[in-house]
């Protein structure tokens, strides 16, 4: 369709004759009559490719390409984007250059992991001081990292949280007040008298104990900016008089040193830790968990048995109850997130350090990219809609396209983000979690929630069903269930449409994961072969308390789980992803448990000696396929799944032609990966890394380019704000100007700099239009002194799960 | 001749009884050391610590969360073999390691998922042999050729030049020169490809995928060419120089007799058994690869292999396997020119 514009445009433009129009519009496959039409009524064509089904172009094609040379590539137009973060150098290669510009996402948090175990005997661990482990909050320099390590493409951050999270509203009040700066003068102070507390001396400028220099091992990562970050922090404390051995190591040698050893062995005392970024998520609980809390594991001492272990009940009990949902509301909720975040802030074992804007390169002409607010141009919509003009194909550049650890296979892989960056265009899911606003919505099914609340509960009817794994059959819930909540899922929007293969995608294929999910976790001999996936699954198959099919469409889930956000609810219940077909998911159960011929995980093909099978690879795809085959000859369904809510939902002869499809597609492709999504498989090579999707525009296919057409993420800003003049003794009131979508918010904290302390903190008034005014409590501000007071400003608004933030700086009586 | 036999069957038991020290020295110092433990663990914990945060995502329980992690841990540990000690473990693969039984790899597979790892090695060998043995070859050919005409013009400017030439060629950095070279030929002018073994989409058929390979391969078989050429010119010269100067070589050009003559009979011949030596060694060291240059050409050798095999997830079987075949085709080298020298040199007895 796009030559054929180019067509029209050289028509229009009386480059062509009308005779060598048709003669090059045959050469595309388009008839006489139609274009002759066409060349009458373009803009008909034009609306009806905007109408048609699935995505903007025919081809997408994935290519493996070093990261160092990509920049050049792109420029080149070798290809037209390129999947994978650049490194600072090659995006400043990329200024000014006209036919490519940097999506910038914030994909990437840096942190310093300071170990606090006590030392030997005789000897003496700075950061087992906690003043010591404090003052490196004031030592460390973000602004220097952020603006000549990083040159501007990262933004200093004091806690887990991003300075762009939407949970900065969260924490705030606690930041904006601890008045984190960096203070070298400040840090030498709480060192020094903390160091010379427990007994260390400073002779000839080094920190001694017992007479021996204290020595601090500092684990730089050398692949990327924290390099130059270990080297920064390695001067600053040499400044300080600690000696300071640095051990610059690639990821291998720096996990053995940092997180296989006791921290009592003291193979380390500082690590630059680096976190990559998903979705934008607006409400956390793993992840401040994850940063703060020792019980998830990733506080040194790791929970491994035998290594001494950093403890906090405090953080632990907080974290958990967070964990859980253990709170009746959002304020409740907030506040057990902000203690955490302070005694976070107050152990300092981990210093967080900047959140790195990750640069992806794309040509300028590549034409309605959805970006996503965390991650960029890797999201579900963007290949989807976006488009070159003259051109139906797009040319991707990643790192790697197939790497060792590439394993497809829905049950056990997709563990790498190379399978998963080209997976996620095949497939479309039920649920997503929106990539401005961070909040689950339906994407291609719709859902309803209803709850009793947080200590509520409702009744489960008796018609609603579980599957029962010893008797391979669906069986009704035990009298007097209650749940928590319920969730109605509608799957209107994939049952009108087809997979790639040609099969109607039915009910069966909803329920068909449902069954296997209860089987691999509850099916004793299953268990036993897949023990992984089987046990981790099972906590949450537990909080499940019955389904009930209520239409040809739609399906109830209760399940034991609250959020204050319903669409939380949704995400959790949610209970299929409907990604494979049912036939293929029976074929690999019967490869796996039955035939004993593969494995889901890796572990399992190790143990048994099979493969760990991946659907893009020929032979796994035989052995499936041989089943397939097998299935057919006997007429096989599989034993019970099918008979639910009086229904069966697959009779013999439908399941043979699924059988014949599956055939029929492996034998055009040489693959088994069959989706429902925009894009099909059509070639994947990993000797060459390279893979082909092209475009599925079946019949029904509910979605079309201008659905996955979302956009950039709109941007909330606060204009910079003119310091007014304030009197000792007059009012403080500052008028702010917030630029956003939806309802906006402004919150603020008023800061005296010099003792440390919180005045004043609360919400600005006004909004109608983004204008408010910052109004002090009179009584705060008749009480101050002359001199420098800060201002914290952080707006935030409804539809983006993004906020902004400002200080400014008040003379008041000066 | 017996004795001949007996003395290079005494060397053929005598190099398999360095093959096997070798290896065994590499797994009792892996395993009393504790490295392979640790090695080993790390993996275990990192792969924990990755799984427990995936988790978290969905097991909202940390007690059922902690069971999970627990589940987990004792699954990896018989992955890896932790759950039997080091002697156990490594052992037994050295004596199967020693009977070509190269055993299976941990985290890495070949692209059709086989972890075996003589599969693997057998699907990057040939991508080794294309690039490095091929550029041993034209080096060795050039060498030979210019090496020995230059012996005859020692002194010449000729002769300088090369020498300037040779102590830049080894002198560049073979990555260096690389990257150089993609800049100018691929970004540049554009005549050949980037890096990387295939085009992008690449060919189907056979005979135009493997001359896609080919095309790939001219840029990296050039820069090798380039950065070994000099000091290959330079030996060989060096080497039939002082040859080239003997009473005997003098003798036969007093004969009269023809210059090609004397300079395959007289001068190759007897330099022959250290240019045969420097040859072989070259041929059996590109086998292992290039680990730079395979990086900078994105090209999946053996080089990479080995630092595939090291970094990241080290994969013990891997690193015993390809250490054993190293010192395989050391060995094997070493017993081929033993038996060379016995054929070039008729003065060489043992």
């Amino acid at each position: 369709m796009a030559d054929l514009t180019a067509l029209l445009d050289a028509l229009a433009a009386g480059a062509i004759t009308r005779r060598e129009f048709f003669q090059r519009a045959a050469a595309l496959g388009v008839s006489a009559p139609l274009a002759s039409l066409i060349a009458r009524q373009p803009e008909a064509v034009f609306a009806q490719e905007a109408a048609r089904p699935g995505p903007a172009v025919d081809v997408v094609t994935f290519g493996a390409y070093n990261v160092d040379q990509a920049p050049l590539n792109v420029q080149n137009g070798d290809i037209d984007l390129y999947l994978f973060g650049l490194k600072t150098a090659g995006a400043q290669s990329l200024e000014g250059v006209d036919t490519v510009r940097l999506i910038q996402a914030p994909a990437s948090t840096l942190s310093l992991i300071l170990n606090p175990a006590p030392a030997n005997e005789g000897e003496l661990n700075p950061f087992s001081l906690p003043e010591v482990r404090l003052a490196m909050q004031y030592l460390v320099d973000r602004e220097f990292i952020a603006n000549d390590i990083y040159q501007g493409r990262a933004l200093p951050m004091l806690t887990s949280v991003s300075p762009l999270d939407y949970d900065q509203l969260t924490v705030f009040p606690v930041v904006s007040g601890l008045n984190i700066r960096h203070d070298p003068e400040y840090a030498a102070q709480l060192i020094t008298e903390a160091m010379e507390r427990a007994g260390a001396q400073r002779q000839n400028n080094v920190w001694t104990y017992n007479g021996n220099p204290i020595t601090l091992k500092i684990v730089v990562r050398v692949e990327d900016e924290r390099r130059d970050i270990g080297d920064l922090v390695r001067s600053n404390l040499e400044q300080l008089g600690f000696q300071v051995q640095p051990l610059y190591q690639q990821f291998g040698p720096a996990t053995l040193t940092v997180y296989a050893s006791d921290p009592r062995t003291f193979g380390w005392h500082i690590y630059t830790e680096g976190w990559g970024r998903g979705a934008p998520a607006r409400y956390d609980d793993a992840g401040v968990n994850q940063f703060y809390a020792p019980w998830l594991g990733q506080m040194p001492g790791w929970q491994e048995v035998g290594f001494w272990q950093y403890e906090n009940q405090e953080l632990d009990d907080l974290g958990k109850r967070l964990y859980r949902g253990e709170f009746q509301s959002q304020e409740e909720r907030d506040e057990l997130y902000r203690q955490m975040v302070q005694i976070g802030l107050n152990e300092s074992i981990r210093v967080w350090l900047v959140t790195a804007l990750q640069s992806f390169p794309i040509r300028t002409e590549v034409q309605d990219l959805t970006e996503d607010l965390v991650s960029g141009p890797k999201n579900l919509w963007a290949l989807r809609g976006a488009s070159i003009p003259g051109r139906s194909d797009i040319k991707v550049g990643h790192l790697w396209v197939w790497t060792e650890r590439t394993t497809w296979n829905p049950i056990g892989g997709f563990g790498d983000v190379y399978s998963v960056d080209i997976q996620r265009n095949l497939n479309d899911p039920p649920l997503v979690y929106h990539p401005f606003t961070g909040l689950p919505q339906p994407f291609r099914a719709d859902f309803e929630v209803e709850t009793a609340g947080p200590n509520d509960r409702m009744p489960v009817p008796e018609d609603a069903v579980l599957w029962d794994a010893a008797n391979d059959s669906w069986v009704p819930v035990t009298p007097g269930t209650t749940a928590k909540s319920k969730v109605t899922f509608d799957y209107s929007r994939y049952l009108q449409a087809s997979w790639h293969h040609g099969p109607k995608i039915t009910m069966a294929d909803v329920i068909y994961p449902i069954a296997q999910g209860f089987e691999i976790a509850y099916d004793e001999n299953k268990v036993q072969i897949e023990t992984a996936i089987g046990i981790t699954a099972r906590p949450v198959l537990e909080t499940i308390k019955g389904f009930r099919l209520i239409s040809d469409t739609q399906i109830e889930v209760y399940v034991d789980y609250w959020h204050f956000e319903p669409g939380y609810i949704a995400a959790y219940a949610s209970p299929s992803g409907v990604s494979t077909p049912w036939e293929i998911l029976a074929a690999m159960d019967d490869v796996v448990f039955e035939k004993r011929q593969g494995a889901y995980s890796d572990t399992a093909a190790a143990r048994f000696n099979v493969p760990w099978l991946s659907l893009v690879t020929e032979s796994d795809a035989r052995l499936v396929l041989r089943s397939l085959r097998e299935f057919k000859r006997r007429g096989t369904i599989p034993a019970g799944v099918f008979e639910i809510g009086g229904q069966t939902l697959v009779t013999e002869d439908e399941a043979v032609a699924r059988y014949d499809a599956c055939e029929e597609w492996f034998r055009n492709t040489n693959l088994l990966i069959i989706g429902n999504g925009p894009f099909q498989l059509t070639r994947y090579d990993p000797p060459a890394q390279f893979a082909q999707l092209d475009a599925f525009r079946a019949e029904g296919y509910p979605f079309t380019a201008a659905d996955f057409r979302l956009g950039t993420p709109p941007r909330i800003s606060i204009e910079p704000v003119t310091p007014p003049t304030i009197n000792l003794g007059d009012p403080i009131s500052v008028p702010v100007t917030v630029s956003g979508p939806g309802t906006l918010s402004l919150q603020y904290t008023l800061v005296d700099p010099a003792a440390g302390q919180v005045l004043a903190t609360g919400f600005a008034e006004g909004g109608e239009g983004g204008a408010f005014t910052v109004n002090v409590d009179p009584n705060v501000s008749s009480g101050l002194f002359p001199g420098l007071y800060q201002l914290f400003l952080l707006a935030a608004s409804s539809d983006i799960a993004a906020v902004a933030q400002q200080r400014v700086d008040l003379q008041i009586g000066v | 001749m017996t004795a001949i036999v007996r003395t290079l069957a005494i060397r053929a038991i005598t190099l398999l009884g360095v093959l096997f020290a070798v290896l065994l020295l590499l797994v009792v110092s892996l395993g009393v050391t504790g490295v392979s433990d640790k090695l080993l663990e790390a993996n275990v914990n990192e792969e924990l610590r990755a799984f427990r945060i995936a988790q978290s995502q969905t097991i909202r329980d940390p007690n059922q969360l902690e069971q999970a992690v627990a589940q987990r841990r004792v699954e990896l540990e018989e992955f890896y073999g932790l759950d039997t000690p080091w002697y156990r473990r490594m052992l037994p693969q050295l004596w199967r390691v020693m009977t070509l039984d190269l055993g299976r790899a941990r985290s890495l597979r070949t692209a059709d998922g086989s972890n075996k790892i003589s599969d693997i090695v057998l699907e990057r060998l040939p991508n080794t042999v294309i690039l490095l043995t091929t550029a041993t070859v034209i080096t060795a050919a050039i060498g030979l050729l210019v090496g020995v005409r230059m012996a005859t013009k020692v002194g010449t400017r000729l002769d300088r030049a090369v020498a300037y030439f040779a102590a830049v060629s080894f002198a560049v950095p073979a990555w260096w020169l690389g990257i150089l070279f993609i800049l100018i030929f691929a970004f540049r002018l554009d005549i050949l490809p980037a890096g990387g073994m295939y085009s992008n989409p690449p060919p189907e058929g056979f005979p135009e995928r493997q001359l896609d390979l080919l095309k790939h391969a001219l840029l990296p078989i050039l820069t090798l060419v380039l950065v070994s050429i000099g000091p290959s010119i330079y030996s060989v010269r060096t080497m039939t120089m002082t040859v080239a100067q003997e009473d005997h070589v003098l003798l036969a050009r007093a004969k009269g007799l023809p210059e090609g003559k004397v300079t395959r009979r007289h001068i190759l011949r007897v330099a022959a058994p250290p240019i045969v030596t420097g040859l072989i060694f070259g041929l059996a060291g590109s086998l292992s690869g290039a680990i730079l240059t395979e990086t900078v050409f994105n090209w999946r050798g053996m080089g990479r292999l080995f630092f595939d095999a090291f970094s990241g997830q080290p994969d013990e079987g891997v690193i015993v396997a390809l250490t054993f075949l190293f010192t395989l085709i050391y060995v094997v080298a070493r017993f081929i020119l033993d038996v060379l020298y016995v054929i070039l040199d008729p003065r060489v007895r043992y």
